[in-house]
């Protein structure tokens, strides 16, 4: 499991009765149980797709160095371009 | 590779080149870094130089139409998983103490790291293992 936060939440007194009933039964404190529920509706990381993102994945195919960038090659390239010798 | 979870983490110009290209050496690792932030297993963050850069890229040495390649860019710029950062005073006076010290980076480098730092970023995840030598920023290389 990833790092726990602490948070509030607010929750109908009919709903908190229910879990604590639940948490009492399934032996698992509440906290538990409303992870489980949240993590059900929740997309799961395997499904997680970003479109946006898919839409540049690859998107060109460069060769070799002009496919690359190097911050120092570039910014000095471009100073020699504006202020030659 | 170190913890990321729940970090802040820049990611570099050469990241965003890498997963555009499917033809660059290292698109394979930015495709598996970029699952990882869709996964938010950690805060990606851009900053304002990373997006000029990219744009720089695009129109000028993979010659795309002006139009295209600013549309690339606002795919991320605009992305929601995105924090973007920019330079502001602070940014500025820690660029002049990184540059006081001596720091062994390109000037530019060194600008991308004081942005970072003064937009409270401490880990770049890059190609570009110049960046190790630095000992005020945390460096994840890419590989």
């Amino acid at each position: 499991m990833s790092q726990l936060v602490r948070t509030t939440i607010t929750l109908p007194a009919d709903l908190y009765e229910q879990l604590r009933v639940a948490s009492f039964y399934q032996r698992k404190p509440i906290s538990q149980l409303i992870r489980e529920g949240a993590e059900k509706i929740l997309p799961q990381k395997k499904n997680v797709v970003n479109l946006t993102l898919k839409k540049i994945e690859g998107k060109y195919n460069i060769v070799g160095k002009k496919g690359q960038f190097d911050r120092p090659k570039f910014y000095d390239k471009l100073n020699r371009e504006k202020m030659p010798d | 590779m170190t913890n990321l979870t729940g970090k802040k983490c820049l990611i570099d110009t050469n990241i965003l080149v890498a997963y555009i290209n499917q033809s660059h050496p290292f698109h394979l690792s930015a495709k598996k870094l970029f699952k990882k932030i869709v996964e938010r297993e950690f805060k990606p963050v851009l900053s304002s130089q990373n997006l000029l850069e990219l744009t720089a890229v695009l129109i000028h040495a993979f010659k795309i139409p002006q139009q295209e390649a600013i549309g690339d860019v606002e795919l991320f710029a605009n992305d929601p998983l995105f924090e973007i950062i920019y330079p502001n005073l602070d940014v500025l006076n820690k660029f002049f103490n990184l540059m006081k010290k001596g720091i062994s980076l390109h000037t530019v480098d060194t600008f991308l790291i004081a942005t970072a730092l003064g937009n409270g970023v401490e880990i770049i995840i890059t190609a570009d293992k110049q960046f190790v030598k630095v000992k005020e920023i945390t460096t994840i290389i890419l590989d």
